[in-house]
């Protein structure tokens, strides 16, 4: 389908840096026409150089003024004024916008204080797109809140009490001992009812920093999932999406027990399966782990999948696959909170995808994916 | 039977029924090339509801001469061809070619001040030096991209942009330019030598 691009004359400003990647296999590969074995080299290179990748990413959303394009009108709403004017007729229709989801924010005043961190990233055009009044709803300032959820009245204490950040949201929490706790969005932490009389306990989905403040006499436990860690003196990060199906454990100062895979001090990255399966990895360089505490998202071979679900936290944008098998493609490379539509370009480009972003979603797709929209020949004959 | 032949029957198909009068046939052809054509109008005439208009107007032009419309070359081509035209006579009638032509000069206040903001947050969100060292990095390379996408001729940038944002052939990019494909070749080899160049990084 492509013919091998070594050529023995081709000169050398011809060539890019690195693996012997030139400018018409670049090209090809934009243009979806490389073998395997090719797009595979073109990969590599470009996630072993960033700074290539983000250029090549900027210059292909420059060619089209993504950054400062506005949302396509929609389309069916587009053919209705198109066949007003063919009909010369009038024909308004316009949907009434959803309402934002309401947010429960009530609570008298709290032992444990709650802030959610002003949001960094920019209301982009994505988010226009995508969550048009959801957006308008969420206010980016340091606001103090509690939420109280009166659940399961059934437990014996009735003090609990409960934290949660969304989607795009991230938010320090000061406990009444002065342990302090810092979430990623679309994290919950539940807090015991009797936390600092004798032992201080917390329940965590989603992941969470915590700097602990250690006193041997009111150990300090973290549940999450099937994991259960408990400080030794210690900051630690725990990390629990459900659908990772794993607790991971990073200490980064001290020491913490951690159920089903023991002591570990700092540098040591513990895993707990749901399905019992554990792992200890000594040495690691865990602010790699924790550079989410700055903002940044830090991926090495990651499947596509997961860097996905990661921009769906810290965004709140969603993010279609055209094909459910994209999602294994690994992904290296390092994405900001600043903006959904840099960080989605980045990996578009990075791994030679198409992103198509209608009113309603944005979805990742082979260039010359079969789609309605392709009707081109060299489309279907790709798309083989 | 091979799939891109089923596409272009299908193509011809839609078309035959349109020049019949087939409204729903019509609507299926518009929905299926609104966003891109949307797209291409707006690199050209940088505004939201111009773009559209110029799209619908491609669209009452066929719809109006349906009964003969000939399409010799695939319809899409047509279709695009049709947009770039309007698109650079509507530029000619308000002036503003030398200003809108390039797709790197963000001219007007408004796109500046989105874009600078935007570059403003990029470079100031993170945190201390290793993160202003990479903001630092990535504005360098912005603004390398903007230059190098502003110094393209009209007809380069097309080239490119048709053949890797809206997944064309050489062939198709001809008859969107009104020229051949060894034309097309040519502009795409240079294309080529500008992207190759501008990723032309030292390593640190």
């Amino acid at each position: 389908m492509c013919e091998v691009a070594v050529s023995a004359s081709r000169s050398v400003s011809d060539r890019l840096p690195g693996e012997g990647i030139d400018a018409e296999m670049l090209d090809r590969y934009l243009a979806h026409e490389c073998s395997e074995a090719e797009v595979a080299i073109v990969r590599r290179h470009l996630m072993a150089r960033p700074d290539i990748a983000r250029a090549l990413a900027s210059f292909l959303s420059e060619l089209e003024d993504e950054p400062s394009r506005p949302a396509s009108p929609d389309a069916r709403e587009s053919w209705l004024r198109l066949r007003a004017r063919m009909h010369e007729t009038d024909d308004d229709s316009h949907p009434e916008p959803d309402s934002a989801e309401p947010r429960h924010v009530a609570g008298p005043k709290p032992r444990h204080l709650f802030a959610l961190l002003p949001a960094r990233q920019r209301t982009s055009v994505w988010r226009r797109i995508v969550y048009p009044t959801l957006a308008a709803g969420l206010v980016a300032a340091v606001v103090f809140r509690v939420e109280r959820h009166d659940t399961e009245p059934a437990q014996p204490q009735p003090q609990e009490e409960t934290f949660a950040t969304a989607n795009r949201e991230r938010a320090e929490l000061r406990l009444s001992d002065g342990t302090r706790i810092r979430l990623a969005p679309a994290s919950r932490i539940r807090v015991a009812a009797d936390y600092g009389e004798r032992q201080r306990t917390v329940y965590l989905d989603g992941q969470g920093y915590f700097e602990v403040k250690h006193d041997v006499s009111r150990p300090f436990t973290v549940y999450a999932g099937t994991a259960i860690t408990r400080d030794l003196g210690t900051e630690f990060a725990v990390r629990n999406y459900s659908e990772e199906r794993a607790v991971q454990v990073v200490v980064r100062t001290g020491a913490v027990a951690m159920s089903g895979v023991g002591r570990l001090d700092a540098g040591d990255v513990g895993r707990l399966g749901m399905d019992g399966t554990s792992s200890l990895t000594r040495g690691v360089a865990v602010d790699s782990l924790l550079t989410w505490l700055d903002g940044r998202l830090v991926f090495h071979d990651a499947p596509l999948a997961t860097v996905l679900a990661e921009l769906r936290r810290w965004h709140d944008v969603d993010v279609h696959l055209a094909d459910p098998a994209l999602g294994t493609l690994p992904f290296t490379g390092v994405l900001t909170d600043a903006s959904f539509g840099s960080s989605i370009r980045l990996v578009a480009a990075t791994l030679g995808l198409l992103v198509r972003h209608s009113k309603d979603r944005v979805t990742l797709d082979r260039i010359g994916g079969l789609t309605p929209a392709s009707h081109s020949p060299t489309a279907a004959r790709r798309a083989r | 039977m091979n799939k891109a032949f089923a596409v272009q029957n299908e193509e011809a198909n839609l078309v035959a029924r349109i020049r019949g009068g087939d409204e729903a046939a019509f609507e299926s052809l518009y929905l299926a090339h609104h966003d891109e054509l949307w797209r291409f109008a707006y690199a050209y005439v940088r505004s939201r509801e111009v773009a559209e208009e110029l799209v619908q107007d491609v669209f009452l032009a066929i719809w109006g001469t349906r009964r003969t419309w000939e399409v010799h070359t695939r319809a899409r081509a047509w279709m695009y061809a049709s947009v770039r035209h309007l698109a650079l006579n509507h530029l000619r009638h308000e002036r503003v070619v030398t200003r809108t032509i390039c797709a790197g000069c963000h001219a007007t206040s408004e796109t500046e001040q989105a874009l600078g903001s935007d570059r403003l947050e990029a470079t100031t969100m993170g945190t201390p030096p290793m993160d202003q060292q990479l903001a630092l990095e990535e504005k360098e390379i912005d603004e390398a991209v903007v230059h190098a996408i502003a110094a393209l001729p009209e007809r380069r940038r097309i080239a490119m942009t048709l053949r890797w944002k809206h997944d064309m052939s050489s062939l198709e990019i001809a008859r969107v330019l009104g020229t051949s494909p060894e034309a097309v070749r040519t502009l795409l080899t240079r294309a080529r030598a500008d992207l190759a160049s501008l990723l032309e990084r030292p390593r640190q």
